[in-house]
C-alpha cells in the first residue's frame, strides 16, 4: 500500500526537478518538457490529496476522490492546451532558421 | 512485489531517468525516448495512486506529446541547424538511456497492472466511474469548460503559427 504521503512527497520533488529542468537547460523543447512535468506533478498532487481525504467510507469519501481525480484530469487538459500553444510558438520561433536555444529568442521584435 | 515496492522503483528510475536527461540528453530522439519513459513511469505512479483515468489520459497525452516533440525536433535537425547537437559519445549514451528508459517504462507498466488492479495489495482509493462522470459533466460542467479552452488553445496555436513573424 501506498500512503498519500509518498505520492504527495514524490509530486514535490517531480515538481522541483521540473524547475530545474527549465532554470538549467535552455533548449526549447527540453523546457516544454519540464513544463509538463510540472503540469503532471500538479495533477498527483490531486490524486494524492483526493486519496489522503477520501479514504473515509461512505458518499463523502467518495465524492473527495472524484473531485480529486476530476481537477487531476482538468490539470492535464490545461497541459494539452498549453502544449498546444507552446509548439506552435516554438516551431513559429525557429522556423527562420534559428536554433532552438531561448537565449536566440530573447528580443522582442514587432 | 507489492505495490509500495513498484512505487519506489518507478520514483527512483523517474528521478535518474530526468537528472540523466538533463545532463546527457542532446538528441532528439533520445529526448523524446527519454521523456517518453519518464512519462510512462509517470502514469504508473499516477496509476498506483489510484488515479485510474488520469493515468489513461496521462498516458495518451505522453504518446502524443512525444510524437509531436519528436516530429518537431527532427524538423529542427532536417535543416542542417545545430539546434539539439552533441559529439558522438554523449549521442550513444543518449540513445542507450533513452531506449533503456522506454523498455523500462513499458516493461514496469505492463508488470504492475495487475497489482495495481488488486484491490488487496494497492487497496487505492478509486474513484467511483458513475460519481466522477456526474462530477465531470453535471456538477462543475468541466468537460465543457475544458474543451472551449482547448478550442481556444488552438484557436492562438494557429494564430501564433500564422503570424509569427520570422526572425531576420
Amino acid at each position: 500500500m501506498i500512503d498519500a504521503q509518498w505520492l504527495l512527497g514524490f509530486s514535490l520533488l517531480l515538481f522541483a526537478l521540473s524547475w530545474v529542468a527549465i532554470l538549467v537547460r535552455r533548449n526549447l523543447i527540453v523546457m516544454l518538457m519540464g513544463v509538463i512535468w510540472m503540469f503532471v506533478s500538479v495533477a498527483l498532487a490531486f490524486v494524492g490529496f483526493a486519496r489522503l481525504h477520501g479514504s473515509t467510507d461512505g458518499r463523502l469519501g467518495d465524492e473527495v476522490a472524484a473531485r480529486g481525480e476530476a481537477a487531476a484530469i482538468v490539470v492535464l487538459i490545461l497541459a494539452i492546451a498549453y502544449l498546444m500553444v507552446g509548439l506552435a510558438i516554438t516551431y513559429s520561433t525557429t522556423r527562420s532558421g534559428s536554433s532552438s536555444d531561448v537565449d536566440d529568442a530573447s528580443d522582442l521584435r514587432w | 512485489m507489492t505495490a509500495g515496492a513498484l512505487f519506489f522503483v518507478l520514483a527512483f528510475a523517474v528521478v535518474v531517468g530526468t537528472l540523466f536527461l538533463l545532463a546527457e540528453g542532446r538528441r532528439t530522439v533520445s529526448l523524446c525516448a527519454g521523456y517518453l519513459g519518464i512519462s510512462l513511469a509517470l502514469s504508473g505512479i499516477m496509476l498506483l495512486g489510484g488515479g485510474i483515468f488520469v493515468a489513461i489520459l496521462l498516458f495518451v497525452l505522453s504518446m502524443s506529446t512525444a510524437l509531436a516533440l519528436l516530429l518537431y525536433g527532427l524538423r529542427v535537425q532536417g535543416r542542417g541547424q545545430e539546434g539539439l547537437d552533441l559529439p558522438q559519445p554523449a549521442r550513444l549514451t543518449g540513445k542507450l538511456l533513452g531506449s533503456a528508459a522506454v523498455l523500462a517504462g513499458v516493461v514496469l507498466l505492463s508488470s504492475f497492472l495487475p497489482v495495481a488492479e488488486s484491490n488487496v495489495s494497492s487497496q487505492a482509493v478509486t474513484a467511483d466511474p458513475a460519481l466522477l462522470g456526474t462530477v465531470l459533466f453535471r456538477d462543475l460542467n468541466l468537460v465543457l469548460s475544458a474543451l472551449g479552452l482547448l478550442f481556444l488553445a488552438l484557436s492562438v496555436g494557429g494564430l501564433a503559427l500564422v503570424l509569427g513573424r520570422p526572425a531576420e
